[in-house]
């Protein structure tokens, strides 16, 4: 497992250990700060063997044994610890950057066809289409791609890369999607979002509608198949937050998650940090990628209160 | 489920709010498929980090209608 690939650390002196760190800041006046859960939730990262301990290492190490540390007011201390447990370094920006490391065994699948459906309707594109269908666990999928090959911008996912993807998603995700359309095109509305936020840059990967379909759009670089699965298990925790609590993450039904936010402390990823609901996805994504792994108790360590309401929409601890 | 549209769509950001008539914006974003059925749209909303986007359109009882993946290249 190599968990810090995909964040570089910076050249610097070796740092003192996370423990170390903790040993000296368990006996400054910010230590009483913290409540007994934040306090585990640091000894945790600071002994775990999680990516996230991982970059512990360093992350808390140099910043908690820093003279402006040592120095601050213990407030200021806790300022600057509270900073250091929701940013980068120690953050991943997705955590799928993380959850890479606890792949579990894709489940076996068969793909079947293809047979052909005409005037299919994909968005802005009504066309011919080949239909295959991806059969994991007894559960068929649909995946429709155009008859002609032709796809614009060219570089498309497979209906290979799309029954991998599909068998490696946690039930729970796996049950969300009903149908995949492999586009032809790019996503029409590009340019009215590049109109309407400002920027150009930006194009459409993957539309996911609310009774299941996935319309996966074509690119000029290639996406892998994690990266597919990543998504898709991402927009499960839109999906059952939304049914839950509905589309205000500032309203009173998604109070008992800001709750768990708040008492928590620490955020799954930087992303994460730019909405609850946001939160609530990238949690969902973690909790169920960890589920069933040797990092699942330490996991739940360090985000009790999001793990305990996760419990109650998939059933559990395991 | 599916309705004639209330008029209006309210587009959420960073950057706040805005109201947009219907009729200014394309009739895929105005409206999703919902068993064959167009349904309104009438909230979108953004957030933006880094080289993503997400985008979220949701129906006049506060559904969520779909979800848009969007990643920008440098």
């Amino acid at each position: 497992m190599n968990s810090n690939a995909a964040i570089p650390v910076p050249a610097r002196p070796a740092p003192t250990t996370a423990s170390e760190a903790l040993a000296a800041v368990s006996t400054m006046p910010v230590w009483p700060l913290r409540s007994p859960p934040q306090q585990s939730q640091l000894n945790t990262l600071a002994t775990g063997s999680s990516p996230l301990a991982a970059r512990a290492t360093w992350a808390l190490g140099l910043k908690l044994t820093s003279p402006e540390f040592v120095a601050a007011e213990p407030a200021e201390q806790a300022r600057l610890l509270k900073a250091a447990l929701s940013e980068t370094p120690l953050l991943p920006g997705v955590v799928s950057t993380d959850t890479a490391s606890q792949v579990k065994t894709a489940a076996a699948y068969t793909v079947s066809g293809p047979t052909l459906d005409a005037a299919h309707a994909f968005p802005g594109s009504i066309r011919d289409a080949d239909k295959f269908v991806v059969t994991i666990g007894g559960r068929e999928v649909p995946v429709f791609l155009p008859h002609d090959g032709q796809f614009t911008p060219p570089v498309q996912h497979t209906v290979e890369d799309v029954a991998k993807a599909l068998a490696s998603l946690p039930a729970p995700s796996l049950g969300q999607v009903k149908q995949v359309n492999i586009d032809p095109i790019a996503n029409p509305e590009d340019a009215f979002w590049a109109r309407t936020y400002g920027m150009a840059n930006f194009s459409s990967y993957m539309t996911c509608g609310s009774e299941g379909r996935i319309d996966i759009y074509p690119a000029n670089d290639p996406r892998d198949v994690k990266y597919l699965a990543d998504t898709l298990v991402h927009e499960t925790g839109h999906a059952w937050s939304n049914k839950a609590w509905g589309d205000d993450p500032q309203g009173p039904a998604w109070a008992p998650w800001r709750e768990a936010v708040r008492q928590d402390g620490l955020l799954p990823s930087t992303y994460a940090g730019s909405s609850p609901a946001e939160d609530v996805a990238e949690s969902t994504a973690l909790y169920l990628a960890m589920k069933g792994t040797p990092l699942a108790e330490e996991y739940r360590k360090l985000y009790p209160k999001r793990f305990e309401l996760l419990d109650r929409q998939f059933g559990g601890q395991s | 489920m599916s309705a004639a549209h209330p008029g209006k769509i309210v587009f959420v950001d960073a950057a706040g709010e805005r109201v947009m008539a219907v009729g200014e914006v394309p009739a895929t974003v105005a409206f999703v498929q919902v068993g064959g059925a167009p349904v309104p749209v009438v909230r979108v909303v953004a957030v933006t980090q880094g080289d993503r986007r997400e985008i979220k359109s949701y129906g006049v009882d506060g559904a969520l209608l779909s979800t848009t993946y969007q990643q920008s290249r440098a």
